[in-house]
């Protein structure tokens, strides 16, 4: 069934509907005509510096509350500090060190060349020796030093006590008469203490450090040990050596034959021992890799705090990532959150690929990182936002390995910081930090004068010539 | 009796003994068959003519597989529902015959084919690098070019897809007749994931008798 409505206006409505339409049209051709600036209705659409294509429109800022009057905006300030590390990847950051370690581990081979070393296992398992890292170069931390994190930073006495020649022992042990003759008859401890100590009664160096505690006693060789590591140097036959020495334990007093003792004689031995405090930086902090993060948050609209440096004290341990402690103790002064960033994992890659195809080869040099980030809050020291950011670095070059490339640590680290931002950025729009719960969003970001988006941006007034 | 004597210099001797012999009649032409070969004829045919010259692998064939696979795989819903165009780089197309066929000419065809519609980009193939990669050290590593303007180092882009196939025949003959059944078979391998997202084939079947 049809139904047809009509609808009959009657004149004196119809003239009143033309008078409105007219006082609507006039109003608007006087607002039209109004130079003023117009009032923007929330900031949809203006730049905030954030890349609403990389991390979704819902993080772009809006000024204004539920019921459309202006919110007053005050910028939030973000403290960024150094991405914090511990043991295991401190060698990785510090190319100067490392080549120091590597200058005094070829000193020590040198002086491993030109005097030869007894290094016999047996020493350490000696109560009265020192702990076989003080005699040891230094070397790339691993996971059971990191353990003993605790017991690295420690007193390392730094003075040669003495050097002793197997000929020497040995015409000490055919001379009856001589002074070491009476060594024979002591037990082996003392003997080996008192034959490898010549120069304790009047150590060289006490003098210049009277603060430092005593030296540790150096190490005591058994002859069993010692006979050993002739035989296994060729200087004493198999036979000969295993009838010198009765008892392995080395309680027998040492039997020498005369024929040994001058194949002995071309064999040097010495023992160095160190004075000195040795520290072992186990915690610090990566400079200059926060920088783009720094970058991107002030691109964001916040306002960027500058963290202080976190100094490794003397004896700590994992509370160096104490961040609570730092906030609480002032350290991020007017900031109200703390992005605090550890490094968990690093990797430095150098090797050679063929390229497929061709007759080169690339060599590829590349640096990983990922650092474990926290974005919290210094009033409730609640985490607003927590993430492990990747960041990876760079450097290949077509037959680099023939051509003797050395790769370019400067610009791996460049990308590595550029990359790792962009990720920090992605994280922080992905869990919306961007867009607080607060409803408190960054400010957009200034629109640089000159620029096309300055041009194009219609807020800006035009001058006409 | 006088005697002559006549005395001639040695030089002039063999100067007459030369023209002596150079007056002389050449010897008769033996009698040998020179091969004079047939005056050759070039002339310009159409290209796109069926050539039946034998059973082999020939450029009807060629043609023919060619506008079959680029129109089907330009119908395929892998290029149709691509919002860029896809890139693509050309693998290896086995050649399974008994005949020395040149796949790198089906390929390389196709390639151009579907260069042509503008719904596929190429990315060089692994037959190309070595140019590439020549091109790509001059300008990095020779320090001749201004940084600002070079083709830089890691910076090629990696196709999403590569294109495969195989060419196989079965070949049957008597005393009065040869058979060549040709299948050609191309597909289109996902590089990322491994899923073979379109495939055809064709098949041309050629006859000799006697």
């Amino acid at each position: 069934m049809n139904t047809s409505i009509k609808v009959s206006i009657k004149k004196p409505i119809k003239t009143s509907l033309r008078t409105l339409g007219l006082v609507l049209s006039s109003v608007l051709v006087l607002t039209a005509c109004n130079t003023s600036t117009p009032i923007k209705v929330g900031t949809q659409g203006q730049s905030s510096g954030y890349d609403a294509l990389k991390y979704g429109k819902a993080k772009q800022p809006t000024n204004f509350d539920q019921d459309g009057n202006p919110h007053p905006w005050k910028p939030k300030t973000i403290a960024v500090t150094d991405i914090s590390y511990s043991a295991e990847f401190r060698d990785a950051f510090y190319f100067e060190e490392n080549k120091i370690k590597k200058s005094e581990n070829s000193n020590d081979s040198k002086s491993e060349s030109t005097v030869p070393q007894v290094t016999i296992p047996s020493l350490q398992n000696n109560q009265s020796a020192p702990d076989s890292k003080e005699t040891q170069p230094l070397e790339k931390p691993t996971s059971s030093q990191r353990q003993d994190r605790k017991f690295d930073d420690k007193r390392v006495d730094m003075h040669t006590v003495g050097f002793m020649t197997v000929q020497d022992k040995a015409e000490e042990i055919l001379n009856p008469f001589s002074p070491s003759q009476q060594l024979q008859q002591l037990p082996q401890s003392q003997k080996s203490q008192q034959f490898l100590q010549p120069s304790q009664s009047s150590p060289p160096y006490s003098s210049k450090l009277p603060d430092l505690p005593a030296p540790p006693a150096p190490p005591t060789i058994p002859p069993a040990a010692l006979n050993k590591f002739q035989e296994q140097q060729g200087i004493i036959p198999g036979n000969a050596a295993s009838n010198a020495v009765s008892d392995p334990a080395g309680n027998a007093p040492t039997v020498v034959n005369k024929s040994e003792t001058s194949k002995s004689s071309n064999f040097e031995q010495s023992y160095t021992k160190k004075y000195g405090v040795e520290r072992k930086i186990n915690y610090g902090e990566i400079r200059g890799l926060s920088g783009p993060i720094k970058g991107m948050l002030i691109k964001a609209g916040y306002r960027v705090a500058q963290g202080r440096p976190n100094i490794q004290r003397t004896d700590q341990n994992d509370d160096y990532f104490d961040i609570i402690k730092r906030i609480k103790s002032g350290d991020f002064d007017g900031a109200d959150y703390v992005l605090y960033g550890v490094l968990t994992g690093l990797t430095l890659s150098d090797n050679s690929a063929p390229i497929t195809g061709t007759q080169n080869s690339m060599a590829i040099n590349s640096l990983d990182i990922a650092v474990d980030f926290s974005l919290i809050d210094t009033a409730t020291l609640q985490v607003v936002a927590s993430f492990v950011a990747t960041g990876s670095g760079s450097d290949n070059r077509i037959d680099g390995q023939t051509e003797g490339y050395k790769p370019n640590n400067s610009k791996m680290m460049k990308q590595v910081s550029a990359s790792l931002s962009e990720n920090v950025a992605y994280q922080l729009g992905a869990q919306e930090f961007f867009k607080s719960a607060s409803g408190e969003n960054p400010v957009p970001a200034r629109v640089i004068p000159g620029t096309d988006k300055y041009r194009n941006d219609e807020s800006n007034p035009r001058v006409y010539k | 009796m006088k005697n002559y004597s006549l005395n001639l210099e040695p030089s002039v001797l063999l100067c007459s003994v030369l023209l002596l012999t150079g007056c002389a009649a050449p010897p008769p032409p033996q009698q040998t068959q020179v091969y004079v070969p047939p005056p050759t004829v070039v002339k310009y045919g159409d290209s796109q003519s069926i050539e039946t010259v034998n059973a082999d692998f020939g450029s009807t064939d060629l043609q023919t597989i060619t506008e079959t696979m680029v129109r089907s795989m330009l119908q395929s819903k892998t290029i149709q529902n691509s919002k860029s165009a896809p890139t693509v780089t050309l693998a290896e197309v086995k050649n399974q015959t008994g005949e020395s066929i040149n796949t790198r000419m089906i390929t390389e065809k196709v390639r151009t084919q579907l260069l042509k519609s503008g719904q596929v980009r190429f990315a060089v193939s692994a037959n190309e690098m070595q140019s590439q990669v020549d091109e790509i050290k001059r300008q990095n590593q020779s320090g001749m070019y201004r940084n600002d303007g070079i083709a830089k180092t890691g910076m090629m882009e990696g196709a999403k897809y590569r294109i495969t196939g195989t060419i196989s025949t079965i070949v049957k003959q008597n005393r009065d007749m040869k058979d060549v059944f040709y299948n050609f078979t191309l597909n289109l391998v996902n590089n990322e994931t491994g899923l073979i997202e379109w495939a055809e084939e064709k098949e041309i079947r050629k006859t000799v008798t006697r």
